[in-house]
């Protein structure tokens, strides 16, 4: 890897997506979530003290800033007042319907009825929380028809009060720092509104909803967006999706064909044609079958690429040679000796040095991993991404 | 062929086919035929989820496909299930499955419940968070061929070991095969605390229990 003067986080970022000459390799880093931030502090993390910030991920991570809002499953969302607010507006009451000491029944931001324990959400979410879904706001077409009206584009809240200083900040930054929209892609739209099982059996049953909920999303979007594409130069765009597990996709090529290639090549193409030039989706499990379509319709980017599915940066490297890929390294060996913390590092080496690819761990890392473990991971990989010298 | 063997046949492509428009129509068309139900289940939709699974393992159809060919069943054993008389189909093993103590997630678990219905087994659901001495209590009651637990996290699948171990206290553990599935299951997990087999997914978890079966 030839070295050059030091780039700007934005210059960095770009070298290595595209292939160039970066002066070193940004890592592609999780926030700790609060499970293994527990742990850690009980290790030699200074307490209350966030791994971030001990670990300097503003430094050597993809330091970006998300400028869109939206709730999350299981989470009470406000509205934002610096972030475009892609939520419903107004929001589904937060409510807990029932608990006792070991479980809760509770509706969420998004009107999902869901049971999950009281130690995952009682002192703040856990980070790595189960639950078992228990309602969906959308069944037919008139659930559907109420929600769109939560969905209004021209809601005078999908712009916060603050959002002139936050374009001001933005557009002073010079290159210190990434600028993103993280925000729900189409799959996973559909599925915050029917849940994940009637979501598949609708692609064969409600052919018409689903449709119209994809039409939702794009003019949602697109008008949503279109202000904020405008006012300030947005480096990538994450799509988060999920849509596959440890076997495969959720859906088969041909029904992602069928359904979703049009409204990818929609969104994508809004996207580029307002100067976005990294569209990455995110989907833990294998979605490589997916993939030779989701390049076909605009995407050029994947995120986490997990190991335990299959999915081999260096492998989708040799087929896809110029896809860009964040990730790939996996959690479960961070848990094991160092040898295995090595030779996981030697095994995506080679990707990192041929380019496209921010190193880091295929998903959260979770509380079975030890500070020391995680110490020793994070020093090593960025001896490779030649952050040798930094503090 | 014959009239009869030709309408299972149709009931068997609707299920591969997936259409679940006409599924109801065939059944009732079998019936009048004078076809047992318990053969329309047997050798016309379970003949169908059969081949609904290998196409599922040679990657031509998806987890979409597989959730929707059990829902198409599911509409035929509305016109069925009145004309099944008890203990008339013969199950072909009994499975007591469950996801275990201190994880919720019930996805997956559900699918392979589903699936080993529609293969014939009969299925005790334990439902989530189902701690050891539950699984225990289970296959005391029950007496089940086959044990299953499933966990969504690397931190909820150690309790599938407590499960193995409390079975063998209880003196049970030899009485029963065990299976395991989820994200982060694998063989050598399997191997490491004590249990048969892995899945996968929940086709090949259901393709091992039927070779248990078969083996017994």
């Amino acid at each position: 890897m030839d070295l050059k003067r030091d780039l700007s986080v934005r210059e960095r970022f770009f070298e290595v997506a595209f292939f160039g000459n970066p002066d070193k390799i940004p890592l592609s880093l999780w926030e700790i979530r609060p499970a293994t931030l527990k742990r850690w502090w009980k290790e030699g993390l200074p307490y209350g003290v966030s791994a971030s910030e001990y670990f300097r991920f503003d430094i050597y991570g993809l330091k970006s800033i998300n400028i869109v809002s939206y709730p999350s499953e299981g989470f009470r969302w406000e509205l934002s007042d610096t972030l475009v607010n892609l939520g419903p507006i107004p929001p589904f009451e937060y409510k807990i319907l029932r608990e006792d000491e070991r479980y809760r029944i509770w509706i969420d931001s998004l009107g999902i009825t869901q049971m999950g324990f009281q130690d995952d959400w009682r002192d703040g979410w856990s980070g790595f929380a189960t639950r078992t879904f228990l309602e969906f706001p959308v069944k037919t077409k008139e659930d559907f028809e109420k929600i769109k009206k939560r969905y209004d584009p021209y809601s005078v809240e999908r712009y916060p009060p603050k959002w002139g200083d936050m374009i001001k900040k933005l557009n002073e930054r010079d290159g210190a720092y990434l600028v993103s929209v993280s925000t729900r892609g189409p799959f996973w739209w559909i599925r915050d509104m029917m849940g994940l099982e009637a979501t598949l059996i609708s692609l064969f049953k409600d052919r018409e909803l689903i449709h119209e909920i994809l039409e939702l999303y794009i003019d949602f979007h697109s008008k949503v967006l279109r202000r904020a594409l405008e006012e300030v130069e947005v480096d990538y765009i994450i799509l988060n999706e999920d849509m596959a597990y440890k076997h495969g996709p959720m859906i088969s090529p041909s029904l992602f064909k069928e359904y979703f290639s049009q409204v990818y090549h929609e969104i994508t193409s809004f996207f580029r044609n307002n100067g976005v030039k990294v569209i990455l989706v995110d989907s833990d499990g294998n979605i490589e079958p997916l993939l030779p379509e989701l390049l076909k319709v605009g995407v050029n980017g994947m995120t986490p690429c997990e190991v335990a599915a299959g999915m081999d940066v260096m492998t989708l490297r040799q087929k896809y040679p110029n896809l860009i890929m964040m990730g790939g390294i996996d959690k479960r060996k961070l848990s094991s000796s160092k040898e295995d913390i090595n030779g996981e590092i030697n095994r995506v080496t080679p990707a990192i040095k041929m380019g496209g690819y921010f190193p880091g761990v295929d998903h959260a890392v979770p509380p079975d991993v030890s500070f020391e473990n995680f110490r020793y991971f994070i020093d090593s990989l960025k001896k490779i991404c030649g952050w040798m010298n930094q503090a | 062929m014959s009239n009869r063997e030709e309408i299972l046949n149709k009931i068997r492509d609707a299920i591969v086919n997936l259409d679940i428009d006409n599924i109801q129509r065939l059944c009732e068309e079998a019936l009048k035929a004078g076809i047992p139900a318990y053969e329309i289940v047997m050798n016309g939709m379970s003949k169908g989820m059969e081949i609904v699974g290998e196409k599922y393992e040679r990657n031509e159809y998806f987890l979409a496909e597989l959730i929707m060919a059990g829902e198409v069943m599911k509409e035929g054993m509305k016109v069925l299930e009145p004309h099944l008389k008890g203990g008339e189909v013969k199950k072909i093993g009994k499975v007591v499955i469950g996801t275990v103590r201190g994880d919720l997630h019930d996805i997956g678990k559900n699918i392979v419940a589903t699936l080993l219905s529609a293969a014939g087994f009969e299925v005790i659901d334990l439902g989530v968070d189902v701690p050891p001495e539950k699984f225990v209590e289970a296959v005391k009651e029950y007496r089940p061929d086959i044990v299953g637990m499933s966990a969504l996290l690397t931190t909820t699948m150690i309790e599938m070991e407590n499960v193995i171990k409390a079975l063998k206290e209880a003196g049970l553990r030899d009485k029963v095969k065990i299976i395991i599935g989820g994200a982060p299951v694998t063989k050598e997990f399997a191997e490491k605390i004590g249990a048969d087999a892995a899945a996968r997914d929940a086709v090949e978890g259901v393709n091992i229990c039927k070779s248990w079966m078969e083996q017994k």
